[in-house]
């Protein structure tokens, strides 16, 4: 079973389409859910005011002609499967904990934010602050995987505390900074400043040459089995053509030459950064 | 009923339930792999003096191993949770963690978590590393050699420990052709390890002793050097008996390990009989009929 939310009228400003999930919906008639109230700062709209709904409420949720300023889509959803035919504004799957959200188009800025579970799929760019916390909170996303396609901004996964991320393009600048813990991989270029302040975590950069800091020591990558557990499962994850699919072939059909480094010493010091670059 | 003219009594094996795990072992090549695993099965060959009993269940290849490199799958069997969480966290700390380039892995899919790397993690003193892969999570621990990987928990279930059978054989020589015989046949049922040297017991025992504080003693009534000594088992021309004890993950596992088993043994020339341990059927809750599994009547 599926429903549809169309677009039918431009949002007046930011409007928040938060608890708009397949889990919260299936069990709600087309009226309960045409008049559902939608945050728009101070004020609340009826969802037919901006969407029409057509279909049957169940596991599968489809958001058609989204607009950027269409903010918090997918957040907090527990369980289905979420799909938006374009573009989705700021805090896209804030707080998501589980089932599927797949974005056709781009994402603003606070993706993933609080994530705690589940997939969020991005086909095309993300932008700053990609599962990063909310200013007034304290650690960033706690679970769950992350896939961009494109590029993602400044401070991707900045006080990540678990969870995994994957930048098919290129990373912004201070990439995994005050990382707690989890798993970050850049398969393009990275920005300045990565791991800056990293505590704990891994941030894998593919091809992107990386340039330690003072506070980054080299060390000797004795991988054998945990990258020998991550190629398996990159390979089982992602199809022939993708660069994270490509590489993990590679090194499976042959030992990939890979460079590690710790820090942030200026920080806890003991995350990692795993470089593949020449 | 005879297998190769071998007469099979109508009697039973008694097994009981126990708890168990399976552990995979990895390492850079199949050599300290079996090292490794070797050292954490040794000396457990039954839970009354050992607090578990363990075996290599079989070699692993490349491909079958969760990191892609050679390993071996092995079997832990105890009595109870706790005996088994505690014999898991010390032979896995004590001999994979030392051996060279190993790294441990749960080898059941499901089941209540016994503490593996969660307990072992602390030997990296602070420096280990968690991750978390395919929704398993995993210990990369600083070791001399690089790290010691190892799986945070692995999945204990319910098993059967203890199903038997004897060869009674005319002489020593028949009673080791045939007791490796069937141990060659059973290695090939997955599921199952016979924990003792080789596979093969000579001191099968009876319920209580002579002597306080002895739970069990020597099989008297199974001892050639007794024979007219005491009330005997044995007959004429049956002077050398060993017994084949299994464990299994399952009592189907059991089953067929026994079957495969005996008529490997039966094969062997000098044979003269196969019969089973039991305690009357009132103390194990599994009853391996040898007849019956063997197929008579079917």
């Amino acid at each position: 079973m599926s429903l549809t939310l169309t677009a039918v009228a431009a949002p007046p400003g930011r409007v928040s389409l938060a608890g708009l999930t397949p889990d919260r919906l299936s069990g709600l008639t087309c009226a309960q859910i045409e008049r559902l109230p939608l945050a728009w700062g101070r004020q609340t709209l009826a969802l037919a005011e901006l969407f029409r709904v057509a279909g049957t409420p169940g596991d599968t949720l489809v958001f058609e002609g989204p607009d950027r300023r269409f903010c918090a889509l997918g957040a907090g959803m527990q369980s289905g499967t979420c799909i938006v035919e374009g573009d989705a504004g700021d805090l896209l799957a804030q707080g998501m904990a589980g089932g599927q959200l797949q974005v056709r188009g781009s994402a603003g800025r606070f993706a993933a934010s609080a994530m705690a579970g589940g997939e969020l799929r991005i086909e095309g760019d993300c932008g700053d602050q990609l599962g990063a916390p909310m200013p007034w909170l304290g650690a960033g996303m706690a679970g769950g995987r992350v896939i961009v396609r494109g590029d993602a901004g400044a401070r991707c996964g900045d006080r990540m505390r678990r969870g995994e991320i994957y930048i098919g393009g290129a990373a912004g600048d201070f990439c995994a900074t005050r990382m707690v813990a989890g798993t970050i991989a850049v398969a393009g270029a990275c920005g300045a400043h990565p791991a800056y302040a990293m505590r704990r975590g891994t941030l894998l950069l593919l091809s992107a040459p990386y340039a330690p800091g003072a506070t980054f020591v080299p060390t000797v990558p004795c991988l054998d089995a945990y990258l020998g557990l991550l190629w398996r499962q990159w390979a089982r994850q992602f199809a022939p053509g993708s660069a994270f699919g490509d590489l993990a072939r590679r090194a499976l059909a042959g030992a990939l030459p890979v460079q590690r480094w710790m820090g942030d010493l200026a920080s806890d010091g003991r995350g990692e950064v795993l470089a593949f670059g020449a | 009923m005879r297998i190769d003219g071998v007469l099979i009594e109508d009697t039973f094996a008694e097994a009981f339930g126990m708890k168990a795990t399976r552990v995979i072992v990895t390492a850079h090549d199949a050599t300290w792999a079996r090292h490794a695993g070797v050292a954490a099965t040794g000396c457990a060959t039954s839970v009354i003096g050992c607090g578990c009993e363990a075996g290599i269940e079989r070699d692993l290849a490349p491909h079958e191993t969760p990191d892609g490199r050679p390993g071996v799958a092995l079997l832990f069997f105890a009595v109870s949770t706790k005996e088994l969480a505690k014999q898991l966290v010390m032979r896995i700390g004590q001999c994979v963690l030392t051996a060279p380039t190993t790294a441990a892995y749960g080898g059941i899919a499901e089941g209540e978590a016994l503490p593996m790397g969660k307990s072992l993690r602390y030997f990296g003193d602070g420096y280990q590393i968690a991750k978390l892969i395919d929704g398993r999570r995993y210990w990369r621990i600083p070791v001399m050699d690089g790290e010691f990987l190892c799986e945070e928990s692995a999945a204990m279930i319910k098993a059967v420990g203890g199903g038997n059978f004897l060869i009674v054989a005319e002489d020593i020589g028949a009673a080791l052709a045939a007791g490796s015989a069937a141990i060659a046949a059973m290695r090939a049922v997955e599921g199952v390890i016979m924990p003792f040297p080789g596979g093969v017991v000579r001191s099968g025992s009876k319920v209580g002793a002579k002597y306080k504080g002895m739970s069990a003693s020597t099989n008297d009534a199974y001892c050639p050097s007794l024979r007219g000594r005491v009330r005997s088992d044995l007959a004429a021309g049956e002077n050398c008996v060993l017994e084949i004890v299994i464990d299994g993950l399952g009592a189907p596992q059991v089953e067929r390990a026994t079957g495969v088993g005996i008529r490997a043994a039966c094969a062997v020339p000098g044979v003269r009989r196969i019969c089973a341990g039991n305690y009357g059927g009132k103390l194990g809750q599994f009853h391996f009929h040898l007849r019956k599994l063997l197929g008579e009547g079917a």
